[in-house]
């Protein structure tokens, strides 16, 4: 049996640059022609919005790459309390292209929380540079909601989610040797509707209730001729559903359930969505999804002083929506596209 | 003849007694019973349905007095043609019956059920709205044959009968939306900084977690002066409208505490002294 590759880290770890010239070449083109016109006068920044986990950074390294002697790099790697980092970008005088990461740390949601976004906007409508900036997708539409922050990027490039092909391209291509992909799910889940039996408890009295399935891998395939459904596309259809497209959240899911050379059917996570979160439940995931990491004395702050926010995050790591890492939040990968449904339907993502 | 026709009308009445024993009013007690019990199920149901699909709770909410009155229509229905199965005479005998006991006093609950028709066919407001009507304010509970139940602020569970709908006006606060337009007011002093109180509102409502804002749904802050003391109202919508008060409540305690960091201060009472305007400060 051939050795397992290493478990890929990050998204960069993993794409190839054919891959990413193939994966972002609309995005791309919009860029250079943007720099293009810049060259001939014409000033247009650039917001760069995508997903947290979605991989926006080898865009950017490839942008470097491209213009590497025009462009000077900066990167946020937690909510920005000082202003210093106007200066550093002021001082780039012999550069004219600057690329800013994570540009969502520059707001935090709480009063007087916008003061060096507007310094930056400033700095942006004052400046004779073109700026490149990356944003977090939840904050930006935040932003644009509460401040018209699009007004100011007159070119948005939103990172497009990824079809099951290009998944499967990105994830197959990191192995030479054979996978075996197994579908073990039960018979009962391979018709396009399927029925299970629930139980719950009405007036403390057992109650069993049916509960449906619907899984359009199956549609059109009778129940005798399931084996046939080929095992690849189920795994890689269940992948991409839970992840919405999202590289990075495929890859963890790839390598939570991959046991060189299998991947088995049963061991991917599934895709119910079913969360009952209180107000400051939801607000704090909606942060912590806005923010892609945040510190817990951040969180505090914006949470002010009438939530336990101690409890508040115990109750969302139980549910396994958040993970903590040395005091730093983030969305578990898995539940991303779950707790981004379920707050668009409070509506507190808009 | 004449003789004739008295026999006839007095004998109509009577036929229709013939027809209605203790079967067929077992019969009629069963549909109206089993009527009721659907119309319950299917209203909890459907209520249960609306408290989990937040987002379309108003289409799932408006088949509610819909299909009470298509259980209700389908049960009389039944009732008359199939359990009674009156002549034509009995008919014409029913009708008249029917107008003499609106005359003699249930017009008000024709007028009850004529109103429910209308508010669910013509939806001034629906189950889950925040309602003004008449004087009473509160969130529509029930929409029922004979009246609308909504519970005001102070949890009181209020019943407006349906005829209301054409005597009283009644307003919607969200129209069937889940959210709603809150007016949120502070007042300052007229020596503050008006800006910087405006900023400071702007930033609380902005940054509220009851807040919904989309380019259908802005908000607005703005400032009025009063002769001793400035309203600064901020006016947004709300995510949920059932989260109304604790929206006006958190966002007027946050900035609070920030009006006091900032040395804002809330108006002074004013006394006034044989013409002369006086004002009360701590001190005094």
């Amino acid at each position: 049996m051939p050795d397992a590759p290493p478990a890929p880290e990050t998204v960069k770890d993993v794409e190839t640059e054919k891959d990413i010239e193939i994966r972002y070449a609309p995005e791309l083109d919009r860029i250079s022609a943007t720099i293009d016109a810049f060259a001939e006068g014409k000033c247009s920044h650039v917001a760069v919005i995508s997903d947290p986990f979605a991989g926006q950074a080898v865009l950017i390294d490839e942008i470097r790459k491209r213009h590497g002697d025009r462009t000077f790099y900066f990167s946020f790697e937690s909510v920005v309390s000082r202003k210093d980092f106007i200066a550093t970008i002021r001082r780039q005088s012999e550069k004219d292209i600057i690329i800013i990461d994570r540009c969502h740390f520059l707001a935090l949601r709480r009063i007087g929380g916008f003061d060096l976004l507007d310094e930056f906007l400033h700095l942006l409508t004052s400046s004779r540079k073109l700026f490149v900036t990356t944003w977090n997708s939840y904050t930006w539409s935040y932003l644009d909601s509460v401040r018209n922050i699009s007004a100011y990027f007159p070119e948005v490039i939103h990172l497009p989610q990824m079809d099951i092909p290009m998944l499967k391209s990105i994830i197959l291509g990191q192995y030479s040797g054979e996978i075996q992909f197994v579908d073990d799910t039960p018979r009962v889940e391979k018709r396009f509707l399927s029925v299970t039996w629930k139980e719950a408890e009405i007036l403390k009295k057992p109650f069993r209730y049916p509960s449906f399935g619907i899984h359009p891998e199956y549609l059109g395939r009778s129940a005798g001729t399931y084996d046939s459904v080929a095992a690849e596309d189920i795994i890689f259809r269940r992948i991409q559903k839970i992840s919405d497209g999202n590289l990075g959240i495929a890859l963890k899911i790839w390598e939570n359930s991959f046991s060189y050379p299998h991947i088995r059917a049963s061991s991917i996570p599934d895709a119910q969505c079913i969360i009952d979160l209180t107000v400051n439940e939801a607000f704090l995931l909606l942060i912590i999804l806005s923010m892609d990491s945040i510190h817990t004395d951040d969180l505090r702050e914006i949470a002010g002083p009438e939530m336990e926010i101690e409890k508040v995050l115990y109750r969302l790591h139980t549910l396994g929506l958040v993970e903590e890492k040395d005091g730093l939040y983030t969305v578990q990968p898995e539940a991303l596209n779950c707790s981004a449904v379920y707050l668009k339907r409070m509506r507190m993502v808009w | 003849m004449a003789n004739g026709i008295d026999t006839q009308i007095i004998d109509v009445p009577l036929s229709v007694f013939d027809t209605v024993n203790t079967g067929t009013v077992i019969n009629i007690l069963s549909i109206i019973v089993v009527a009721w019990l659907l119309v319950k199920i299917t209203g909890f149901a459907l209520k249960k349905i609306s408290a989990r699909f937040w987002t379309y709770r108003s289409m799932v909410t408006t088949l509610i007095p819909l299909l009470q009155i298509v259980i209700y229509a389908a049960a009389i229905y039944y009732i008359v043609t199939a359990v009674i199965e009156p002549t034509l005479n009995q008919l014409i005998a029913f009708f008249g019956l029917f107008g003499a006991a609106l005359g003699l006093g249930l017009k008000d609950i024709f007028g009850d059920i004529a109103g429910g028709i209308v508010i669910t066919f013509e939806k001034p407001y629906q189950i889950g709205d925040k309602v003004t009507i008449g004087e009473h304010y509160g969130e529509v509970v029930d929409i029922g044959i004979r009246s609308t139940r909504i519970v005001t602020p102070d949890d009181s569970l209020v019943s407006v009968p349906n005829y209301f709908v054409f005597s009283q006006p009644s307003s919607s606060a969200n129209a069937g939306k889940p959210e709603m337009m809150v007016v949120i007011d502070v007042y300052t002093n007229a020596a503050s900084d008006s800006v910087r109180a405006m900023k400071i509102l702007k930033d609380a409502v902005i940054t509220s977690k009851y807040v919904y804002i989309s380019k259908d749904r802005p908000y607005t802050v703005l400032v009025e002066d009063f002769p001793y003391y400035r309203r600064i109202r901020a006016k947004a919508y709300v995510n949920d409208l059932r989260s109304e008060f604790e929206f006006q409540s958190e966002v007027t305690r946050r900035v609070w505490v920030e009006y006091a960091r900032e040395g804002i201060k809330a108006p002074e009472p004013v006394l006034l002294r044989g013409g002369a305007n006086t004002s009360i400060t701590n001190n005094q």
